[in-house]
């Protein structure tokens, strides 16, 4: 094999091998982030709404969390059981919790993205290295 | 003989005026902002946002005996933050909200119907971006009379709580979003409204 081609070769195996590690890493991380994952209901409790019977205001409406920290989490839950995180504390720690929906379109596409690449490049390789060398002659013919 | 209608004219007036006097003014606003809360959800591919303000102003009339009553909120568009400053930057331009033109976000009542114990189905006016758009939505609306409790919860006279839902489209009100951000907020976004009204 010729060092042009040996370089062509060893670059698309790399490129092959790393959309390959990019689609296996988009399916690690979402199993391990979807584990953590909670519908819940963020919640600003107030003694406002107390005075009514209730914990707070509702901010947005149940979302799909992914929650690393116990500690935003309230003790109360809310209808049917659904956990309620602290508005509150959120904004103090300024932690607020990724959403399921973005980390499984994120998945989407990187896999997406490291398969094409794992296919192009990996289909490449493959004619690379089925197709034989040019003959010294035959390249140059004069 | 000429005086029967007068009399019958004057007891209904009369009888009106009773019927008012039952109905309590309530301000919104008049206390610790915190108390109020207006939201604007959209729920995209990518992401669920919700742009939020505790400034929130109005007045509602409402009689607790009769259950019936009407209202306006006023909330304040240029303070809605979304979390995102640079967010907030484009939600407040003149493709999306406009609030340099536009500054505030209204709904105004134009009928009220009792429909459960502390529900009213309520059709009213919703105005965004200088469009207004007549909506039917249902309102919770819990009463309590001024009390040790209420006291100790900051407000001053008798309290209403007014929670409300509802469903906009952008595009009815000027905002583009397949042009703008795609993928990014949803064409329809919720509106909720949870804001506390006070007679003193």
């Amino acid at each position: 094999m010729t060092p042009g081609r040996l370089l062509a070769a060893t670059f698309l195996g790399l490129l092959a091998l790393g959309g390959l590690v990019a689609v296996l890493f988009a399916f690690q991380r979402e199993s391990q982030l979807a584990s953590k994952a909670v519908v819940a209901q963020r919640v600003r409790p107030s003694s406002e709404a107390a005075l009514f019977g209730d914990i707070g205001e509702n901010i947005g409406s149940p979302t799909e969390y992914v929650i690393e920290d116990p500690h935003a989490l309230l003790d109360h839950k809310g209808p049917n059981g659904m956990a309620l995180l602290d508005e509150s504390y959120l904004e103090k720690s300024g932690k607020y919790p990724l959403q399921m929906k973005t980390v499984r379109f994120m998945a989407s596409v990187t896999k997406a993205g490291g398969g094409l690449i794992f296919v192009v490049s990996g289909g490449i390789l493959f004619l690379l290295l089925r197709s034989k060398p040019a003959q010294e002659g035959e390249a140059s013919p004069s | 003989m000429r005086l029967a209608p007068l009399c019958t004219l004057l007891a209904l007036a009369l009888g009106a005026h009773a019927a008012l006097a039952q109905s309590k003014p309530f301000k919104i606003g008049a206390g610790s902002q915190t108390q109020q809360l207006a939201q604007m959800e959209s729920s995209a591919d990518f992401e669920t946002f919700t742009g939020r303000t505790d400034k929130v102003t109005g007045a509602i009339q409402f009689d607790p005996q009769a259950h019936k009553g009407s209202g306006k909120i006023v909330v304040d568009a240029a303070s809605i933050d979304t979390g995102i400053s640079l967010r907030n930057e484009h939600m407040r331009s003149p493709a999306w909200l406009d609030t340099a033109q536009y500054k505030t976000i209204t709904f105004e009542t134009l009928n009220v119907r009792k429909t459960g114990t502390d529900t009213y189905k309520v059709y009213g006016n919703f105005t965004m971006k200088g469009v207004t758009k007549k909506i039917t939505t249902t309102v919770t609306l819990k009463y309590r009379q001024e009390s040790e409790a209420t006291r100790k919860a900051g407000f001053k006279g008798d309290v209403v709580q007014v929670r409300t839902s509802f469903e906009i489209k952008l595009a009815d009100y000027l905002i583009d979003v397949a042009r703008l951000a795609h993928g990014k907020v949803s064409d329809t976004v919720t509106i909720s409204l949870a804001v506390y009204g006070q007679t003193g």
